[in-house]
């Protein structure tokens, strides 16, 4: 760059310069402008940021009603299933007229090849060795033993039990019994049982009263070694997910 | 007769700068005739006459602004400086170097936005929506300019 150059340079600069500095005394000065200028872009960006804090304040306080809805709906899905339960129950109930007495499992047993219950009832509420114990669906068990205030019930699925039943469209009668699947023995090959068919109590045995739903049969076929028919059932009763039973008094 | 021609040029760039602007508006973005000269006197033809329309176009140009006096001639100034200054790393002749105009449209543009504080909105959105596609746009005008300066000196 020339020298000439510079010095004009210089010189239009002193002159710029000077009537920048007298006019801005003249008019407020160019400190109040720049102030101005960042004062304004200051503003604005602390307003988006409260902005931005608002913001955040009124997402935590939905995310709580969220959480708290969630949990509401959560309640309202026990409660809804709970009902469910007691209807059935109460329906139950009104179609046994006959005396039973209701009782909460308190525990089961550990073993898993002999499955029993613990329930809360006893000799003082009327429970008596042998009596027959239902679910919401179907047969359970008997009770095993008594003591003032619990019973132990063994269930179906034990390898000690047996239970006498019989086709609801044959007649055909024979022997419940669970060796790690339900079955039934002593059916004759020539017995019209088919799969589908319901099986119920045959009241043989003076335990159980006649006709109380036990299980369909799910499997029914000739063995080759045998004059038997090889018939597997599935209980009605869910063993793994009752709550409640009922003992039927005799 | 260069001293007639420079003040006809600056006569004309003031006029189209200030009477015309309205009509090169495009969208919010406009033609600065006075900085594409100043840059194409102060590269290609004498710094010197670029820093005199400078200083003058500046103060004829901040009359009727709210800014203080000397402020543009002290802007306008400056910039034929600082293209004098880089003049020495690009080779003129080029297309390419019209970045320096690119450039010198987009510092200029920014500066004006502060000493007017115009009512544009945030600073980093209007150097999207306003500075750079009006510094893309004077540099087009510039590349035409050149072309012919170009075409000029083979």
């Amino acid at each position: 760059m020339g020298k000439k150059t510079l010095r004009v340079y210089f010189l239009l600069f002193c002159v710029s310069l000077s009537l920048l500095i007298i006019d801005g005394f003249r008019h407020g000065g160019l400190g109040d402008k720049c102030y101005c200028f960042f004062s304004l872009n200051f503003r604005g960006f602390m307003s988006k940021v409260s902005v931005s804090n608002k913001l955040k304040q009124e997402n935590s306080v939905l995310l709580e009603k969220i959480a708290v809805l969630s949990y509401e709906g959560q309640l309202y899905k026990e409660l809804k299933k709970e009902n469910q339960e007691l209807k059935e129950i109460l329906e139950f109930k009104f179609s046994y007229p006959a005396a039973i007495i209701p009782a909460e499992i308190e525990r089961e047993t550990p073993e898993e090849i002999n499955l029993s219950y613990q329930i809360n009832k006893g000799s003082s509420g009327e429970i008596e060795p042998n009596a027959p114990v239902i679910g919401l669906k179907g047969v359970v068990g008997k009770v095993l033993k008594v003591s003032e205030n619990a019973s132990i019930v063994q269930t179906l699925k034990n390898y000690n039990s047996a239970l006498s039943v019989k086709d609801t469209r044959s007649e055909a009668r024979g022997i419940l019994k669970w060796s790690k699947k339900f079955f039934v023995e002593g059916i004759p090959q020539y017995a019209d049982l088919k799969e589908g068919d319901t099986l119920v109590t045959s009241g043989e045995g003076s335990v159980f009263p006649k006709g109380l739903p036990v299980g369909i049969v799910t499997y029914a076929g000739k063995k080759t070694d045998d004059y038997s028919l090889e018939i597997e059932v599935k209980p009605f009763e869910n063993f793994d997910k009752s709550d409640v039973i009922f003992v039927i008094k005799r | 007769m260069r001293i007639f021609i420079v003040i006809l040029l600056s006569l004309l760039a003031f006029f189209l700068s200030v009477n015309a602007e309205k009509i090169l508006l495009l969208g919010n973005i406009s033609l600065k005739p006075i900085i594409i000269l100043l840059y194409f006197v102060t590269l290609y033809w004498n710094p010197v006459y670029g820093l005199f329309i400078g200083f003058f176009l500046g103060f004829l140009y901040e009359t009727g602004l709210p800014v203080l006096t000397g402020t543009y001639s002290l802007l306008f100034t400056s910039s034929v400086i600082g293209l004098k200054i880089i003049e020495k790393k690009i080779f003129k002749f080029r297309y390419n170097s019209l970045i320096l105009l690119f450039c010198t449209v987009f510092f200029i543009g920014l500066v004006q936005i502060i000493i007017e504080i115009k009512e544009t909105g945030p600073i980093f959105s209007v150097v999207f929506t306003h500075l750079l596609p009006e510094a893309i746009f004077n540099t087009l005008v510039g590349f035409v300019v050149l072309y012919f300066i170009v075409r000029k000196n083979r």
